[in-house]
């Protein structure tokens, strides 16, 4: 047991180390650039109506009123990216912070290293050029903010608005990261009793309907008044955009509804090979968290608490049909990694005993039996930043040479 | 106290010093743009010279990690990878501060920023994977081992004529160059007339690859050869890329040279060898600062010879100086705490290694 004194020393060492290693992560990947299809995004708003993926242009067109300057020019976007990025960063570190002080001191090493594996993945990621100012960032900053809600138990209601938001932002995440607020809530309602449950059961099951038909609304019927507005969105993507130039792409699929599904199919072809490569090269992770899980479910003593973390892999299943429908494999395994980070973090700080002693086990049991085990925290350099379309480097290298060598797909 | 061999740490300063003149070069476009006195300098100095040095290298590590027969310890490891990481955080702070974070227009990204850095990611993937290769090479039985070596060398040839480098291509490279080692130096052959003239037979094998690749590159360079500029741009290209087979056969007999000659020991060149992995790892920052003040820029090939010469021997100074300071300072701030780290980690490895 560490006293108070060492108990703060620990977690500023962990802390200055986070902060470290998130510095060279940004030294190394930030590129002080947001390609075209994330600036093209900023330009769809709802002053053309409710349309798909018509938050951030709003807001951004909104911080442009406010703001003494203007940003309706790239310089703008790759400034206010970059102070956006940032900031949800700066967050991150503060649920790190929170996560560590609310975990019981024999367990903070190992949660640590958990939350540095968790954070490679996204400073490398979210600063590198390809994913600057995605959507998909501004949706873990409000997962971020429910993550809160849920650990401090307050407000937890705000879960429904939030998960709305981010359909908003983009209708994917329903298959994303609306599965972490699903599983956290499911995981409540099966944890709680009376009065309470009923209150988790209410949040679940409207933030649920409310994403389900935002989805279908968006995807499906939202495209209807496309051709009007879509001179003007060219317009307003070609002020945004470097040196003038927008993503046709993404403007064709989500205003005037074209599907680039056909074009997409050698990439997406070409995506599972390089899926397989990446599954064969995570191995050693892959192996760890079926290892993890299998404890966990046997450790839990009754039926109804297998149900609550089996249900952790059976949420995580609905990534699934990104990787069917859509390329972008780089996106989906973060996804991937983002839900199982931040469940088994989550619980953790809700002090889920089970889940937290399985984990410190696991871990122990890995160091004991494998002397080189910490080698598996450096192995993951080799791993980042993940990409788009490629996973990452490393598996666009191995599956360029097999296409190269045997498939010939692109 | 590591021994070192007088001759080996001398090839190895001559080494880099190639390598980061060629690289300068390349950078500046000096072999690619059209026909000067300053081309045919460079040619002279890098085109069958600089390639072998990679092999050199190589061969260098290989030499002494196949005579490693000992349990993998993750020491070696540890310790390059945190010099490799400050030294990476120390380029990229100083070329983001010189350039800032999308730098095109000085070729910053494109050739400084990864620049030669894909050696350091293959040298610590072979301290992880080189037990496996000593394994394969130890067997008592070597047909497996040449089995190995010669289905590499179909991919290893193949990349020499279509020069697409990336990861998998230098992972061959470094696997193939490795296994070459092992059957010379642990199943040599048993040639009798190649033991008996084995000095002629290597410095005759290495002039004869190294005058090839140097005179057919100055050769389609020069206006009488009538070549297109394009198509012996792609020639040069093919012959300074680093699959090339005569440069292994010129790296490899270099270094066989050396290891037996029995120079003696001059503290001058142990001291300046330690620096070698500063001045292979910061060459290109040193070459961005050059570049900040427009030294050594792409006009390298339309300023006069004398000027040519003295910038490439700057630049060369550059380096070793910038190396020997940064050497100072990390031995002096931060190489203590990496220990420490290291350390932790070694007995950790070690106390569970014995109770495994």
């Amino acid at each position: 047991m560490l006293g108070k004194k060492e108990r703060n020393k620990a977690i500023f060492k962990f802390m200055f180390t986070l902060f470290m290693v998130c510095f060279a992560l940004f030294i190394t990947f930030y590129a002080r650039n947001v390609e075209r299809y994330n600036t093209t995004i900023l330009s769809f708003n709802y002053s053309y109506g409710f349309i798909s993926r018509g938050l951030l242009g709003t807001l951004y067109l909104w911080l442009n009123d406010v703001l003494p300057i203007d940003i309706l020019n790239f310089e703008g976007v790759v400034n206010v990216t970059f102070i956006a990025t940032t900031i949800i960063v700066a967050v991150l570190f503060l649920l790190a912070l929170v996560i560590v002080s609310k975990c019981d001191d024999l367990y903070l090493t190992n949660v640590e290293y958990v939350i540095l594996f968790f954070a490679m993945f996204f400073v490398s990621m979210w600063y590198s050029t390809r994913n600057m100012g995605r959507p998909d960032v501004y949706m873990m900053f409000l997962t971020f903010i429910g993550l809160f809600l849920i650990i401090y138990e307050k407000f937890e209601w705000l879960l429904i608005p939030l998960a709305i938001l981010n359909c908003m932002i983009h209708q994917g995440y329903v298959f994303m990261f609306y599965n972490i607020f699903m599983y956290l809530l499911a995981y409540k309602v099966l944890n709680t009793t009376g009065k309470q449950r009923k209150k988790y059961v209410l949040i679940l099951g409207i933030s649920f309907i409310c994403v389900s038909v935002l989805f279908l609304y968006f995807n499906f019927f939202s495209h209807v008044g496309g051709p009007e507005i879509y001179d003007d969105i060219v317009a307003l993507a070609t002020m945004l955009g470097d040196e003038g130039e927008y993503f046709d792409i993404l403007i064709n699929h989500e205003i005037l509804g074209i599907d680039p599904w056909k074009e997409e199919l050698p990439s997406h072809i070409y995506n599972f090979v390089e899926f397989f490569c990446f599954s064969i090269l995570n191995l050693p992770y892959l192996v760890l968290g079926v290892r993890l899980f299998k404890n966990i479910l046997h450790a839990a003593p009754t039926k109804l608490e297998k149900i609550k973390y089996a249900l952790i892999p059976i949420c995580a299943l609905t990534i699934m049909p990104m990787y069917l429908i859509k390329i972008d494999f780089g996106r989906w395994v973060f996804a991937g990694t983002a839900y199982f980070s931040l469940v088994i973090l989550a619980l953790i700080a809700l002090k889920d005993k089970i889940i937290t002693e399985e984990l410190h086990a696991l871990m122990e049991d890995i160091k004991a039996r494998y002397a080189y085990a910490h080698l598996l925290l450096i192995y993951i350099v080799t791993m980042i930043p993940l990409y788009d379309i490629h996973i990452n480097q490393i598996t666009r290298v191995i599956t360029d040479w097999l296409d190269n060598t045997f498939f010939h797909i692109l | 106290m590591k021994e070192r061999k007088t001759s080996l740490e001398l090839l190895r300063i001559i080494s880099i010093c190639l390598v980061i003149l060629c690289h300068l070069y390349i950078y500046n476009g000096v072999f690619y743009q059209e026909f000067t006195p300053n081309s045919i300098i460079s040619l002279f100095l890098c085109a069958g010279n600089s390639v072998p040095c990679d092999y050199i290298f190589i061969g260098t590590s290989s030499y002494f990690l196949i005579k490693k027969k000992g349990k993998w310890h993750p020491k070696r490891l540890l310790v390059f990878l945190a010099l490799v990481g400050t030294l990476w955080v120390l380029k990229m702070s100083i070329l983001r501060g010189l350039f800032g974070f999308n730098n095109t227009e000085y070729f910053v990204d494109l050739f400084l920023v990864t620049g030669a850095w894909w050696y350091a990611l293959q040298y610590a993937a072979l301290l992880l994977y080189y037990p496996l290769l000593n394994k394969l090479i130890y067997r008592k039985n070597p047909t497996l081992l040449y089995l190995c070596t010669a289905a590499l060398s179909v991919f290893y040839l193949k990349n020499g004529v279509t020069n697409d480098m990336n990861d998998v291509n230098d992972l061959i490279m470094f696997v193939f160059t490795y296994l070459v080692m092992g059957c010379l130096y642990v199943h040599p052959p048993k040639l009798k007339f190649m033991h008996r003239h084995k000095k002629p037979i290597l410095i005759g094998l290495a002039i004869l690859c190294n005058l090839g690749m140097l005179i057919s590159c100055v050769y389609t360079k020069l206006p009488i050869s009538g070549i297109e500029l394009t198509v012996a741009n792609d020639y040069i290209w093919h012959i300074i890329g680093r699959y090339c087979a005569p440069a292994m056969i010129v790296g490899l007999c270099m270094f066989e040279l050396f290891r037996e000659w029995d120079m003696p020991v001059s503290k001058t060149v142990l001291s300046l060898s330690k620096l070698t992995i500063y001045v292979f790892l910061l060459h290109e920052t040193t070459m961005g600062i050059f570049w900040y003040f427009k030294k050594c820029w792409n006009t390298l090939n339309y300023i006069p010879v004398t000027e040519f010469l003295f910038w490439s021997a700057m630049y060369i100074v550059g380096c070793f100086a910038f190396a020997a300071l940064v050497h100072k300072l990390y031995t002096w701030l931060l190489e203590p705490l990496w220990n420490k780290l290291i350390g932790k980690l070694c007995n950790l490895y070690t106390e569970r290694k014995s109770s495994c």
